[in-house]
């Protein structure tokens, strides 16, 4: 694709207008939803996607996303185009969920609404959201009994919801009739329908600015763009086959240590990443459909070069491998509502351990260390349902990178998810915030420490029940070049009564009476580079910030702290550095 | 004739579907009112999906429009209880199977650990499956999904299919719902005018006793069964939804009261309070997979009791032990409360069958 100069630049701007779309797509959804986990926890991701003459359909552009989200959507997306084919029309709105149709997880709904510009050239603006609660057993749909996906909530295949711009009456009420929230799911389905309409809007504003032909041009462009810088980042890497096994804590279903293992080829300019040797499907909740385990090696991927425009040209250069009926791609029905979660998260460490080998400064936490609860009740003043997705409870994973210590929030996994005003949810949902802060001496020791662990405690103002599903409380997040492991993930429930329960695996609609305290510990990422090659300094900054103690700082860096002086002693710390460890 | 046309319909779904589909069919008039049924003592329940139909549909509706219900909160008694609604140009034909499974906790929708519905399965309340004649492959697939034996339930899908059409043929037929009625408030005249009171509790082998349903009986210049003193919906599969509450009225009554029809339109003749909220007018999101067997004795027994208190015969009593029980035992492992472990096997092999035949 040759482009002249002035066309290089239309082309760049078109980049960008196309990533505005999915901005704006991102706006309309968060400020028309109804449910917090849309409004507060931004727990959706918005994207543009085209299809060319080829018929094949690609990424162009995306929000700042869960790449969860957005990467399987490729998947959903393809899905879509192939079940409706030659029988698409203007105004017709797509609904898509099912895990083995391109999903990741029941919950993750797409809505795709495919624009026609042209003959042969169709962009599909899209939004994927977690909705609140899809039927299915388990309100919230984290079933951590379930041994299959029917155990998951309402699966949903390629549907058209809305028909040349008219709803479908019968199957929006049944897709209704299968959430114990029909009121704020509707509200969330037509906020991602409306945003899908406004990136239509948008779409043919740029083809009437740009023509038809420009666009397609300029798409073929910003692809290749992509893919040839990727090639380039590859070639600069060492040819060779690098290999690491990470392990999953357990399945909720009674197997411990189950092994991801990677093994990455590099060979010119491009790659393979292979999951041969990864443990095969397993009974619990945490078998990833392949739309789920590309997104998270995507994620890796990304992570490593974050000055690549993110669209399917990027993708190219990779080859990913997912040995069949194993963990990484299950046959169906094996359940798989935790996989965006776990092994998700273990898919992206054990992707970035083998990259430790070849551009260790690159590397650092891009997986999340996940600690989930769902809790739900009908409240006693207003005889209203709910269910809560409380994301304050895990609020952190960010690990430490060559440069920079780990920092609040999300890592890159689900980096698009916001944590919630505390006060919001003390409004929403029947509990008051205790205790929401940093835990001393819990952060990942390294050069460049991890995030600390976050300790969080609750009291709970009405009757309620309870599922956790935690994972990463013994295999915590790893460290990178020496670094050390987070601190893990564990809840206490009831605390402080004579039934006070701590949970490292799982539990299931456990009651919580109003005045019960909820206590979780959300671990932070792992450390990069030697602690012991910590600048002294800022492990005194962390000792006056009340993050590490001086016997911490002893133990995990060899810094000896004069309290006293509120300074390091330098002679000190010096022979502290040269023991053996 | 249509009788016949009944029979056949029901043997042919019964050669269909070889498991225990509880098959049976039903003409309704325009308004959605069952003007004839093969099995009466359901038909209180397949109205009840019809008028739904009808209503959701409203301004929508065209012959060949073909709906599929498994909604016990629109007249089925539980999710696996599948009608299909096939529109004719003076009304509808109705045709019901049981389907092996529509997802939730366990094969066969009967989950013991079910706090909702939705534990128990996936709910459709009025789904367009054929247009004017034309297949509507979304509707199909939406449902085959959600069932852990699609084949089966394509199966059966293709026999309701076949069936209602063939019977939608067969209207109008003659409406003889008034004279129905008539008889029916003819023999309620045999009971002492009065109020009465019974109570049964839902009993569960090997567990305490469970919730209680509590009718009343007003006989006098109208006549009134009323459940509203029932114990509240409770988070187990018991809760008996208010069209499957009807169709338990309509066959102890007709069974207590000499001369009291089952024929279509003969509990007119009775004002009926389920009791909204009641285990015996469950509402969403009430589970209710055990309904039909435990909870339809529980609201027998005690519709039985106060028909008997009011001068009716006790000609039904020993139903549980001659069917009632036979159909539970059949059914539910008692210790599990679940599908017979057997069955689930049987089921799970017939749909491993049907993707070889």
């Amino acid at each position: 694709m040759t482009l002249t100069q002035q066309e290089l630049i239309t082309a760049e701007i078109i980049r960008n207008s196309l990533e505005t779309v999915s901005k704006e797509l991102s706006a309309t959804v968060e400020n028309t939803a109804l449910s917090p986990i849309f409004t507060l926890n931004h727990d959706y991701s918005c994207g543009v996607f085209y299809v060319g003459e080829d018929d094949e359909v690609q990424l162009v552009a995306r929000d700042m996303a869960v790449p969860v989200h957005i990467f399987a959507s490729l998947d959903s997306v393809k899905i879509v185009f192939s079940t409706f084919a030659g029988d698409v029309h203007e105004g017709d709105v797509f609904l898509v969920t099912d895990p083995y149709l391109g999903g990741t997880h029941c919950p993750d709904w797409t809505i795709i609404r495919p624009v026609s510009v042209g003959p042969g050239t169709m962009f599909l603006p899209c939004v994927r959201g977690h909705v609140n609660d899809v039927g299915g057993p388990v309100p919230g749909n984290y079933n951590v009994n379930a041994r299959d996906v029917w155990q998951e909530g309402f699966r949903i295949p390629p549907v058209r919801i809305v028909s040349r711009g008219e709803p479908v009456a019968d199957l929006w009420e049944t897709i209704l009739a299968n959430t114990r929230l029909p009121a704020e799911v509707r509200g969330d389905l037509m906020a991602m329908v409306g945003a899908c309409q406004v990136g239509e809007r948008r779409v043919r504003e740029l083809t009437r600015k740009y023509g038809v032909e420009m666009l397609r041009r300029s798409v073929d462009y910003i692809v290749d763009y992509s893919e040839t810088r990727l090639r380039a980042a590859i070639a600069s890497w060492p040819d060779g086959t690098y290999e690491h096994t990470e392990y999953v804590d357990h399945d909720f279903a009674g197997n411990q240590d189950i092994p991801v293992h990677v093994k990455l080829a590099v060979a010119g300019d491009e790659m393979t990443v292979d999951f041969a040797g990864t443990s095969p499907q397993v009974p619990g909740f945490i078998n990833s459909p392949t739309g789920n385990t590309k997104s998270h090696v995507f994620t890796a991927l990304i992570a490593l070069c974050p000055d690549i425009p993110i669209n399917s040209g990027f993708f190219r250069p990779l080859t990913i491998l997912m040995p069949p009926h194993s963990m990484l791609n299950p046959d169906a029905p094996a359940p798989v509502g935790n996989s965006t979660l776990t092994p998700g998260t273990t898919i992206t460490e054990a992707v970035m351990k083998v990259f430790e080998r070849l551009a260790p400064e690159l590397v650092g936490t891009a997986s999340v260390d996940m600690n989930g609860a769902r809790c739900f009740g009908v409240s006693s003043k207003t005889g209203r349902y709910w269910v809560s997705s409380d994301l304050a409870a895990t609020a952190m994973s960010a690990g430490g990178a060559y440069g920079t210590d780990g920092w609040g929030g999300w890592a890159a996994t689900f980096c698009a998810l916001r944590l919630p005003p505390l006060e919001m949810f003390e409004l929403q949902f029947p509990w008051e915030y205790v205790l929401d802060e940093y835990a001393c001496d819990t952060a990942a020791p390294g050069r460049w420490r991890g995030a600390p662990a976050i300790h969080y405690r609750r009291r709970h103002t009405d009757d309620m029940r309870c599922t956790i599903y935690n994972g990463c409380a013994r295999n915590t997040l790893v460290g990178y070049a020496d670094g050390g492991r987070g601190a893990g993930n564990y809840w206490v429930i009831r605390e402080g009564e004579p039934d006070e329960l701590t949970v490292t695996e799982k539990c299931y609609a456990e009651p919580l009476a109003e005045g019960s305290l909820l206590f979780s510990q959300s671990g932070g990422g792992g450390g990069w580079g030697d602690p012991f090659e910590r600048d002294p300094a800022a492990v005194l900054d962390d000792w006056l910030d009340d993050l590490v103690s001086i016997e911490g700082a002893r133990r995990d860096y060899g810094v000896v702290i004069d309290g006293e002086r509120r300074a390091v002693d330098v002679a000190a710390t010096e022979r502290e550095r040269r023991r053996d460890r | 004739m249509v009788t016949q046309a009944f029979e056949s319909a029901v043997s042919q779904l019964r050669d269909a579907c070889p498991w225990d589909p509880a098959p049976t069919v039903a003409l309704a008039d325009a308004e959605g009112r069952i003007v004839a049924a093969e099995d009466e003592r359901r038909a209180a329940s397949l109205e009840a999906v019809a008028r739904f139909v009808r209503d959701a549909f409203a301004g929508d509706w065209a012959p060949g429009d073909v709906v599929l219900s498994n909604d016990p909160f629109v007249g089925c008694a539980d999710v696996t209880e599948l009608t299909l609604v096939h529109g004719a140009a003076d009304g509808f034909a109705l045709a019901r199977v049981r389907i092996p499974d529509i997802g939730g906790f366990r094969v066969g929708g009967v989950a013991p650990e079910a706090l909702d519905i939705w534990g128990d399965g996936a709910r459709f309340p009025a789904l367009r499956i054929a247009i004017g004649g034309a297949p509507r492959s979304e509707g199909r697939a939406l449902l085959l999904l959600n069932s852990r034996t699609p084949k089966l339930v394509d199966r059966a899908l293709d026999a309701l299919s076949a069936v209602a059409a063939k019977l939608a043929q067969d209207l109008p037929v003659q409406d003889g719902r008034a004279a129905a009625a008539q008889a029916a408030r003819d023999a309620l005249r045999t009971l002492t005018p009065g109020t009465y009171r019974a109570e049964a509790a839902v009993e569960l082998p090997g567990r305490p006793a469970g919730p209680s349903v509590r009718v009343t009986l007003e006989v006098g210049e109208d006549v009134r069964l009323g459940f509203a003193d029932s114990d509240a919906v409770v988070e187990l599969p018991v809760n008996s939804s208010a069209p499957h509450t009807l169709d338990c009225c309509l066959a102890e009554l007709a069974d207590a009261i000499e001369g009291f029809p089952t024929a279509p339109g003969a509990l007119g003749a009775v004002a009926v309070d389920p009791g909204a909220g009641t285990i015996a007018g469950a509402a969403l999101p009430a589970a209710t997979s055990l309904a039909r067997h435990v909870t339809a004795r529980a609201i027998r027994e005690a519709v039985r009791d106060v028909v008997r208190q009011a001068g009716g015969t006790d000609a039904s009593e020993g139903w549980w032990e001659r069917e009632g029980r036979r159909a539970f035992e059949a059914r539910i492992d008692p210790d599990g409360l679940c599908l017979r472990p057997e069955l689930v096997a049987a089921t799970l092999e017939l749909e491993r069958n049907e993707g070889a035949r």
